[in-house]
């Protein structure tokens, strides 16, 4: 599960994450919305550890991700907006390689290419080079390494922009199945029409402040959309 | 918004070149790296400059007093047989010149004086290199190395992202959809290069020139002008090379980083790999001997000569025969005998040196064709010819030396020959005959014999810059824009 | 988790056009620099080889005075004309640095008097090869290793990070820390086992060598390994820095150039303005002073002409007696006047060489020059040495000969052939180990430094 307590982060004068305070208990899907440079990538990297914060806690699992840095890791898995992996290798090759970096179970070709039709892509697919790949299919293998690694959660950056419809319902019906199997998830984004439909919360984020949180299953998309524009108005 | 037809797009005036050249300029401008590089290189040149100069008219002073002190010490060397005086010998000095400053050359590698005596011809004598601590055969940070070595990588620095870098952010289509054309965006890419090159080229030659005029030397028949302006043409000529060079591989390479490493490597095999490779070829093509195989040699040949005695029983042969004057002694046969020996030892060593500078010769011929493959290295030739610290400058010195030492020993030598006194130990001359032997005097040729010497890499560079710039159209006229 | 990731690297790198660029024109330019400095090292040994026989060419002509038939030597023109030639054997790894041997002559003529005792023809090697420099392995070493370090190592981190590769991998638990090591373990290896090989391995196999060869293969293996690290070291500070990857490329090349050229020009400059050389012109009319004074002063008519061409009809044995001594005052005389002359040029230049010794710790490239010429044998140290060693050997045959050369007498073939002779004996192995050792620890730190505080600054990396 995924918190955060009183999470501040200042870079110099400017406060990206204003004491925010935050839970995602396992099979949550939280959807974090709000323009560009609120706080939601900084967010995030608070998590990764990829930045230290000024005041505050993160935690993964219970676990500090400052004190804690490997094992937070984990048990935690990332999906950027762009999936970058190595463009020479094979999706196959590049899942073996974040799978045993994540020393994860999982080790055989047989295994590996199992997960990966579990994300979506089939073992002719898995075998060409990644340099070949659509966005879509870039981020099937980042959704492989998640299930390869086990995690428990898992923090997401835009996963919906530059997606088709298609490859978008896809991806909805793979994060309903993480969320199936009790995985805590975090997803910045700018897709209400997704947000609505994939998550099971909803959180607004305005100069660092999450200044609301619903509940998507009492809203309609409409009213979602008012909510937000309500929000940015000022 | 009123609906209706678009106005016609604006042509731009000069194609569109000016405004990209001051677009980069004022880019490349703003950002600190190149000012840094910029300033730091200006500082180096002028130090370099600095330095050479001081250093050079330091030694052009002590090359003159002691000439001149070389001048009094043999007329007041007093009474002595002309033999012995030919002995005594003389120093002669090789002349400093005063663009050394700029490109020392070989200077700091063949000798600094000749001493000239009967019998032993030599090479020119401690050389400075010999004094110098390890350290300074690593470089000497000379101007001519700043401008054909630092220089370039400057101008790497400016031009490895001119299309690179555009194409990589992916603003290189709209540029060209905007309605320039190919030619124009080179001839901008390339203004935008120079426009920054000539902050730092520009206020160095100005240096550069003041200090010259200011250590002129005070023998006006020195061609100064005419060589300085040819070294500022070829230091132009090589940096234009580089400017065309860099567009080219910027054009034509993948990312902005392959441009980059291509074009260091260049740089690095233009101004490290290929002197010593060029020179190594050379040595190949005209292997030259070691000082122990050259002294041996000689010394075999003069084994085989016939020995004293029988030299001087040929002579009292050819003076039974009648072959010199009734005039003739006895006991001047010796002297006949001396100076035949020492006529014969004259040519031999005068042939064996001959040989060995021709072998030179050639050797600084082919290291010059060879290096006229790679620009940096023909535009190093002509830089030290028109400086005048080139191999053919040594030689031509080298060469007058030998002639004045000829017209001392035929004087001398002559005396005695025709002196009637033939008691060799009473026989003694004074400064009237010293008075004789005129001072040694030496002009340095002019810039076109420089040039001449060096016609290849004059060619060479004439050639790269057509060609490059050949090049440069055409990789601009076929690049990929994404 | 290092050697995984390392792995890893490796396949990636396989790829890369760069890398194989570089690791390309490495190998070709070692296998030129190699065989060129084989080449170079086989033909000075055979010449030594061939000069090895004491006086090869002495053939006894017949004497000036006595009877012509006998085929005794004048001793002056034994000791003198003839003379000796101590030879200086090749050093063991001579094929991979000519160092000073273009400058320095590796042979030194002996004779018997004081002038002139030593002397050294030039080296006669054409000015513009000095000038070029030398290809050859040291070479190699000195300025392309380091620049092709630079080429593969300007991108360790960069483009991943601009990409987001990097936040891919470090997503996982795994450190940056350990991400750098595995890259930097990759890219030492690449480049210095090819070097290793192929320098270590060409003057072992075409230079048969003598029993000093694999100790001092091991110090030139220390010396580069060491050298490199330092490089290595720079390059990942570099990197530590966040900047882009063509920043990193001419930041990289403007170091290398500041180490390699500028930075030695500048201590030159230095040097030679802390301690300006007394000038050689200066040296030479002053030599020319004190020999036409002791001409003066000595027996100007029995000068030089005599000495070389004295007539059988004009003295007698009892004159040549005469003259031997005049010339031996003259000679010392004059000696002690250019001993003087010559000590003044060697103080100031064992100053040189002491400020520079030190100012070369500003460099890693001037100290590894130095360590890598003393362990290849062609530094000044054993030129110098085989200085001192002629000059002792000089005492020896001048205490043969001089007698006999004062009392203008003939040697007979057997007295002649008993004459000592010339036997380089090397500095011990010791010595120059303990003068390497210095230099090459000086570096090991600089490296060790430069590593740990490019791991540090990682840790500020800016993801």
């Amino acid at each position: 599960m995924i918190e955060a307590t009183e999470l501040t982060k200042t870079f110099g004068a400017t406060l990206a994450v204003d004491h925010l305070n935050l839970t995602i208990k396992p099979g949550e899907i939280f959807c974090l919305l709000g323009s560009n440079g609120a706080g939601k990538t900084t967010t995030i990297n608070l998590f990764l550890n990829f930045i230290a914060p000024t005041s505050g806690v993160a935690r993964i699992d219970g676990l500090d991700v400052v004190e804690h840095p490997l094992e937070t890791k984990q048990r935690l898995a990332y999906i950027p907006e762009q999936v970058t992996l190595y463009r020479n290798l094979t999706g196959l090759e590049n899942l073996r390689f974040f799978s045993r970096l994540a020393k994860a179970a999982a080790d055989s070709d047989d295994d590996l290419l199992a997960i990966l039709a579990q994300a979506g892509l089939t073992a002719d697919q898995a075998r060409a080079r990644v340099s070949s790949y659509s966005k879509g299919m870039r981020q099937k293998v980042g959704i492989a390494i998640t299930i390869a690694k086990g995690a428990l959660a898992l923090l997401l950056d835009e996963p919906t922009s530059g997606l088709d419809p298609k490859a978008s319902n896809d991806f909805s019906t793979l994060l309903a199945d993480l969320s199936g199997r009790g995985v805590a998830i975090l997803m910045a984004t700018h897709d209400l029409f997704r947000a609505k439909e994939s998550g099971t919360s909803v959180g607004i984020m305005k100069h660092g402040r999450l200044v609301e949180t619903l509940s998507t299953s009492e809203l309609g998309h409409r009213d979602l959309e008012q909510i937000y524009l309500a929000h940015m108005k000022d | 918004m009123s609906p209706g037809r678009p106005a016609p797009p604006k042509r731009l005036r000069g194609g569109g070149s000016l405004t990209i050249a001051v677009k980069d300029a004022t880019e490349i401008w703003r950002d600190g790296r190149f000012r840094w590089a910029a300033g730091l290189l200006l500082i180096l040149l002028t130090a370099a400059i600095a330095g050479g100069v001081h250093n050079q008219s330091q030694i052009a002073r002590q090359h003159a007093d002691a000439q001149r002190a070389e001048r009094d010490v043999w007329l007041d060397k007093g009474d002595m047989n002309p033999l012995a005086a030919a002995h005594y010998g003389a120093f002669v000095f090789k002349p400093v010149q005063p663009l050394s400053a700029i490109d020392p050359g070989l200077d700091p590698f063949v000798g600094v004086f000749v001493f000239l005596e009967a019998h032993k011809q030599q090479l020119a004598r401690h050389r400075p290199i010999e004094d110098a601590t390890p350290t300074r055969r690593l470089g000497q940070l000379t101007p001519a190395a700043a401008a054909l070595v630092l220089l370039p990588l400057l101008v790497v620095a400016l031009t490895f992202s001119s299309f690179a870098g555009e194409r990589d952010q992916g603003t290189l289509r709209p540029l060209l959809a905007m309605g320039i054309s190919r030619r124009s965006l080179l001839a901008g890419k390339a203004m935008g290069a120079l426009l920054p090159l000539a902050a730092v080229i520009v206020p160095a030659t100005i240096i550069g020139a003041l200090i010259l005029i200011w250590n002129a030397p005070a023998d006006p028949s020195a061609p100064i002008a005419a060589r300085a302006a040819g070294i500022g043409a070829v230091y132009l000529m090589h940096t234009l090379i580089w400017v065309g060079l860099g567009l080219t591989i910027s054009a034509r390479s993948k990312s902005q980083g392959t441009a980059l490493v291509i074009l260091l490597a260049i740089w690095f095999a233009n101004a490290f790999i290929m002197p010593p490779l060029a020179m190594a070829a050379a040595k190949w093509i005209d292997p030259s001997p070691s000082a122990i195989e050259f002294a041996a040699a000689i010394q075999d040949e003069k084994d085989s000569w016939p020995s004293w005695d029988q030299r001087v029983e040929k002579v009292m042969e050819r003076f039974l025969d009648g072959e010199f004057e009734s005039t003739m002694a006895p006991s001047n046969v010796e002297v006949v005998a001396l100076l035949e020996s020492e006529a014969d030892e004259t040519a031999l060593y005068d042939r064996r040196f001959t040989e060995l500078f021709q072998r030179y010769q050639r050797q600084a011929r082919s290291f010059e064709r060879v290096g006229a493959m790679a620009p940096t290295l023909a535009a190093r030739s002509l830089s030290m010819a028109l400086a005048g610290t080139d191999e053919a400058h040594d030689r031509e010195f080298a060469a007058a030396a030998a002639r004045y030492r000829a017209a001392m020993l035929t004087t001398l030598n002559g005396e005695l020959a025709s002196s009637g006194r033939f008691n060799t130990f009473d026989y003694t001359r004074g400064r009237d005959l010293w008075e004789k032997v005129p001072p040694f005097d030496y002009d340095v040729p002019s810039a076109r014999w420089a040039v001449s010497q060096v016609s290849w890499s004059a060619s060479a560079l004439a050639g790269w810059l057509i060609a490059i710039a050949i090049a440069a159209g055409w990789s601009v006229s076929s690049m990929r824009l994404e | 988790m290092i050697w995984f990731l390392a792995g890893h690297e490796w396949r990636v790198l396989k790829a890369s056009t760069i890398v194989r660029l570089v690791i390309a024109v490495f190998a070709i330019a070692l296998v030129v620099a190699s065989a060129l400095g084989t080449a170079r090292a086989d033909a000075e040994r055979a010449t030594i080889a061939r000069f090895a026989v004491p006086v090869p060419h002495f053939q006894p002509v017949t004497g000036m005075i006595g009877d012509r038939a006998n085929l005794n030597v004048r001793a002056d023109f034994a000791a003198n004309e003839r003379g000796y030639l101590a030879l200086l054997p090749p050093a063991p790894l001579s094929a991979l640095a000519i160092g000073q041997g273009d400058v320095y002559p590796n042979y030194i003529k002996v004779t018997a008097r004081s002038l002139d005792a030593l002397v050294s023809g030039d080296q006669i090697e054409h000015p513009l090869a000095v000038a070029s420099g030398q290809f050859d392995a040291a070479f190699v070493v000195l300025f392309l290793y380091p620049l092709l370090i630079c080429a593969v190592s300007f991108d360790l981190t960069a483009t991943e990070r601009d990409r987001g590769t990097l936040r891919m991998v470090l997503a996982q638990p795994v450190t940056l820390g350990d991400v750098v090591a595995g890259k930097m373990i990759v890219r030492v290896f690449k480049l210095l086992i090819p070097m290793l090989l192929i320098t270590v391995g060409t003057a072992a196999l075409f230079s048969p060598t003598g029993a000093d060869f694999w100790p001092r293969a091991m110090l030139w293996v220390a010396a580069i390994v060491v050298y490199g690290a330092v490089w290595h070291g720079i390059a990942m500070v570099v990197n530590a820095r966040g900047f882009s990857a063509p920043a990193n490329a001419l930041i990289l090349a403007g170091i290398w150039l500041l180490f390699a050229v500028v930075g030695p020009s500048c201590v030159n400059l230095l040097i030679a303005i802390r301690y300006p050389m007394p000038s050689r012109v200066e040296a030479a009319v002053q030599a020319r002073a004190a020999t036409q004074d002791a001409t003066v002063q000595g027996s100007r008519q029995l000068g030089q002409f005599l000495q070389d061409h004295p007539t059988s009809g004009n003295v007698g044995r009892e004159g040549m007696r005469q003259f031997a001594l005049l010339q031996a005052q003259r000679d010392q005389k004059v000696a002690e006047r250019l001993q003087a002359v010559e000590a003044t040029f060697n103080a100031q230049l064992e100053k040189q060489r002491r400020l520079a010794s030190w100012l070369s710790v500003l460099s890693p490239t001037m100290i590894a020059q130095g360590v890598l010429l003393d362990v290849a044998g062609t530094s000044t140290e054993r030129f110098d040495h085989f200085r001192v060693e002629a000059a002792s050997f000089q005492q020896r045959w001048k205490s043969y000969f001089e007698p006999r050369v004062l009392d203008a007498a003939t040697l007979t073939p057997a007295e002649f052939a008993a004459a000592p002779s010339f036997e380089f004996v090397e500095e011990p192995f010791t010595l120059t180990a303990r003068r390497v050792a210095m230099p090459i620890i000086v570096m090991a730190i600089f490296a060790a430094v430069l590593v740990a505080i490019g791991f540090r600054s990682y840790r500020g990396y800016q993801l």
